[in-house]
């Protein structure tokens, strides 16, 4: 069923109360704005030879079947990344689903200007998701170490770590 | 690039530049006991969301309409009317035409093909059983330059038919992003997120591209 497209309207508390007390009209206006926010979080972690399209889409349906779950309107947009995270570092998942739905080719990244750029996408295609991830929520998204962390399910001391960790293999990697 | 604090912008301009070179139109959402299609249009910007909106309220409304036509009509009188559904049957065969010259125009909302839910594509005829050649045509169901990849999909817990999937080959769409295509209707599906497979029934399936730029419905009848 096509619900129409993602809006600029606002994912109301009154909506989300709506949507978990079984209001499906009110649950798929929600869903379609949770799409809209998580569109570029998908977008960033799967990066452009991923498929961000099937990790949304996941997400998503964990949400809609989950809603009830959700503490507040206000805490909707944080659990809903969470659900996305996890989804995205979820190896039974990745062996399964993406072998159906996977990408023949992908158009490759904007091309960059200069190397050092060109390099920096290809040092960041190969970085284990749980690193990507912390880059993507922590230098992307604007996300504090306290916030990553509780995303990720890892204290913030050993987010700060791993970032720590991630950065140097990286500038090792890009050192001429 | 020597220090961490002069690496950190550079990381988020090189997301930033991969997030800007994917462009998604829409996603596929399976609750528990159905399929919902959420078009998004996140990454476009200024016009194109009032294009986008406009468009999708049409493919919208014309499939509310053809939902409540079925309702009324019961799901018996939906199929083999079509005599171009009855045309197409033929023998078997195991391999899809595949044709380099772009189809006609956009999607067509003929009644022999199959109600077009999201993007431009055609589906001719949209019912039959199998081994029923079936012919999509379409145009901007993928990322530019990339192959267009189909799937014939029953989804579990949204079909009546057989919860399976068959790709046909990928297709190379032409220089304005038109491609054509016919394949058979197979009597076996292959399974669908680890789940389902086996013979393929009657019942309501879907068409469509991977990601999911275009998308269409195709009942599979007893005769």
């Amino acid at each position: 069923m096509v619900i129409g497209v993602a809006t600029r309207a606002a994912v109301t508390p009154d909506l989300v109360e709506r949507a978990q007390n079984g209001d499906t009209v009110a649950l798929e206006k929600v869903i379609e704005g949770l799409a809209r926010d998580l569109l570029p979080l998908a977008t960033a972690l799967e990066g452009p030879v991923g498929s961000p399209d099937v990790l949304l889409g996941d997400a998503l349906s964990r949400v809609y079947e989950r809603i009830h779950q959700v503490r507040s309107s206000a805490a909707l947009l944080g659990w809903a990344r969470k659900i996305l995270v996890r989804l995205y570092l979820d190896e039974k998942r990745r062996g399964t689903r993406h072998q159906i739905v996977r990408l023949e080719t992908v158009s490759a990244p904007a091309p960059a200007a200069d190397l050092g750029a060109i390099d920096l996408h290809q040092a960041l295609g190969r970085l284990p998701r749980e690193r990507r991830s912390l880059l993507v929520l922590h230098y992307w998204l604007g996300l504090t170490l306290a916030e990553t962390g509780t995303t990720l399910g890892i204290r913030e001391g050993t987010v700060k770590s791993r970032l720590h960790e991630t950065l140097r293999s990286l500038r090792g990697e890009l050192r001429p | 690039m020597n220090t961490q604090h002069d690496l950190q912008p550079q990381i988020r301009r090189a997301i930033d530049d991969e997030v800007a070179s994917v462009r998604l139109k829409s996603v596929e959402i399976v609750p528990p006991t159905r399929t919902t299609t959420v078009a998004t249009a996140g990454l476009m910007p200024g016009f194109a969301w009032v294009v986008a909106v406009v468009v999708v309220a049409a493919i919208v409304g014309a499939i509310w309409r053809q939902d409540a036509g079925q309702r009324v009509a019961g799901p018996s009188t939906t199929v083999d009317s079509s005599p171009a559904a009855s045309a197409s049957v033929g023998a078997v065969t195991s391999t899809p035409t595949i044709s380099s010259a772009p189809g006609p125009s956009g999607a067509s909302a003929s009644p022999a093909c199959g109600a077009v839910e999201v993007g431009e594509i055609s589906v001719c005829p949209g019912a039959g059983p199998v081994g029923t050649r079936v012919r999509i045509e379409g145009r901007n169901c993928a990322d530019p330059g990339a192959y267009v990849q189909l799937v014939l999909v029953g989804n579990p817990g949204e079909t009546d038919g057989t919860a399976g999937s068959y790709s046909p080959p990928t297709v190379v769409p032409d220089a304005t992003g038109r491609f054509a295509l016919e394949f058979t209707v197979p009597a076996v599906l292959d399974t669908v997120h680890g789940e389902g497979g086996g013979p393929t029934r009657p019942g309501t399936y879907r068409i469509i591209s991977k990601p999911l730029y275009c998308g269409a419905k195709f009942s599979v009848t007893r005769t």
